[in-house]
């Protein structure tokens, strides 16, 4: 089974791409289901337009049932109306995970609340990160999370399920995964447009294959490519494609 | 057959590739069933005498030539440059130049593009813009590798109105209206959830695409995996295969 577990999508295509497109792109490449989130990647992400955002995904998910699961996302800044929102789309509309953004960095205090509702129903959070290597890149999202910052997370929460996003994102992925090696129970998605060789196999050799996960965040030539050349066997592959979300979505108490 | 007009070997000075060599590359062919490759020398990125890079490859790919087609990279600011390209043309055999103008010191709007392009044209040799190397959101701190600025392409195309350009990992048709149409290589439009490429090929038609890998950087596997996928007829697939790129390079093939 392969399972995107990084995708995005509304169900009119008003932003992100279409759920029907998305479906038609997931049927060409044969990946089963893909996560899907919509989040709000710049202005001020208040509670309202989150939760229009949230209602395109579930629309979404209701279209495609089995195909495309949601991710909620939220704005931690906005503290019970996160947590209300989660409840409602997880508990309520069935949501796997949680999606968040770059408006506070994964160990930011704001956080907890959020991520220790994540740990009662042992749901993943999938968090937006990178490490953007050019000083001038980095001050345009000064809250995006890097590696050292899950690793500061994940001191605080070990039994927390963090999934640390798109490791070919457009970073310094090296960093990234040398950062993730101190952060043992962080999960790492595959997504992201950059294919640089060996990027897969440096991942497994760092940090083993059970904590990778497939992704293609929209890149699905890209995704699926970088996975099917990595010099890895069929069950680790295997494992990376599906296996290990899986047994995360298996977890849940929701 | 299928010809990959965007592929490097030797040393990356800022990061560690996995395989580097000439061999290693003709072996990732060999897998990928790629017939035929373009190929540049990345050790002359940084070389401060970038030609010494040209006479490296051509030694590499000695035996290889069946396989491997060399491209010269040359820096226009550089003292000899002349004598150097029509070195490359006539000792070294090589008939495309890649121009990489971040790191050797110049504007692709500038007057020494210009001339080094006029110059490549009147000795017969084809010319390759590199929109970029890696990805420069991850660049080292002292890598001076940047995408170029699209918009500034258009002086140097329009200096040439009746040249093809092959244009290597750009990120959208710059060239509208064009007398001779510039050629791009397909697998660098795969967003949209891998929808994009189909929508650019209805847009432009399949006689603007090539194939490019950018092997030994980057893993080759997404880029045919992307092809593969692409509805295209069989006679649109082979001219993004191998038959634009052959009509590109006028015999070389």
């Amino acid at each position: 089974m392969m399972i995107d577990c990084h995708g995005h999508c509304s169900v009119d295509g008003s932003c992100w791409v279409s759920a029907d497109d998305l479906v038609k792109g997931m049927d060409l490449y044969g990946i089963d289901c893909t996560c899907c989130s919509a989040p709000i990647t710049s202005g001020e992400a208040t509670p309202s337009l989150v939760r229009d955002k949230n209602n395109l995904v579930l629309a979404s998910m209701k279209r495609h049932p089995k195909r495309i699961l949601g991710y909620c996302f939220v704005n931690p800044g906005f503290a019970s109306e996160a947590i209300q929102e989660i409840e409602r789309c997880i508990l309520g509309e069935g949501m796997i995970g949680v999606k968040l953004y770059h408006q506070y960095k994964i160990d930011d205090p704001v956080q907890f609340p959020v991520i220790e509702q994540c740990i009662e129903w042992e749901v993943p959070i999938l968090m937006h990160a990178g490490y953007p290597a050019a000083p001038e890149l980095r001050k345009r999202q000064p809250n995006l999370s890097s590696a050292n910052d899950f690793a500061a997370a994940a001191r605080r929460y070990p039994e927390a399920l963090l999934i640390c996003a798109h490791i070919g994102g457009g970073g310094d992925w090296e960093r990234q995964i040398k950062g993730l090696r101190e952060a043992p129970t962080v999960y790492l998605d595959t997504g992201g447009s950059v294919i640089d060789a060996g990027m897969i196999e440096r991942c497994v050799r760092e940090l083993g294959v059970g904590r990778l996960l497939f992704a293609c965040d929209g890149n699905v030539a890209r995704g699926i490519g970088k996975i099917l050349e990595a010099k890895l066997n069929q069950r680790k592959k295997g494992a990376i494609l599906g296996g290990n979300f899986e047994k995360i979505l298996r977890r849940r108490r929701t | 057959m299928r010809v990959d007009v965007d592929t490097w070997i030797g040393h990356w000075p800022f990061r560690s590739l996995p395989k580097r060599e000439a061999r290693d590359l003709v072996r990732e062919m060999d897998r990928l069933e790629i017939d035929k490759a373009l190929v540049g020398n990345l050790n002359g990125v940084l070389y401060k005498d970038v030609h010494e890079s040209n006479v490296e490859l051509a030694a590499q790919l000695r035996g290889k030539r069946d396989r491997l087609v060399p491209c010269a990279l040359m820096d226009p600011n550089y003292d000899g440059w002349r004598d150097d390209l029509l070195q490359c043309r006539d000792e070294l055999e090589m008939r495309l130049v890649r121009l990489l103008p971040d790191y050797h010191g110049y504007d692709i709007d500038s007057g020494v593009a210009e001339e080094l392009v006029a110059h490549a044209h009147e000795l017969g040799m084809r010319v390759a813009l590199v929109g970029r190397l890696v990805d420069p959101r991850g660049r080292h701190r002292l890598d001076p590798g940047r995408e170029i600025d699209i918009g500034k392409t258009k002086a140097l195309l329009d200096a040439f109105p009746d040249e093809t350009f092959l244009m290597l990992n750009f990120s959208r048709i710059v060239d509208e209206g064009r007398k001779a149409p510039c050629l791009y290589d397909l697998c660098r439009f795969v967003g949209e959830n891998g929808l994009r490429m189909e929508r650019e090929l209805q847009q432009w038609g399949a006689s603007r695409f090539v194939l490019g890998t950018t092997l030994l950087l980057r893993y080759g596997s997404p880029a045919l995996l992307a092809l593969e996928r692409c509805p295209l007829n069989k006679r649109d697939r082979q001219a993004v295969e191998w038959g634009n790129v052959k009509k590109f390079l006028q015999g070389v093939l």
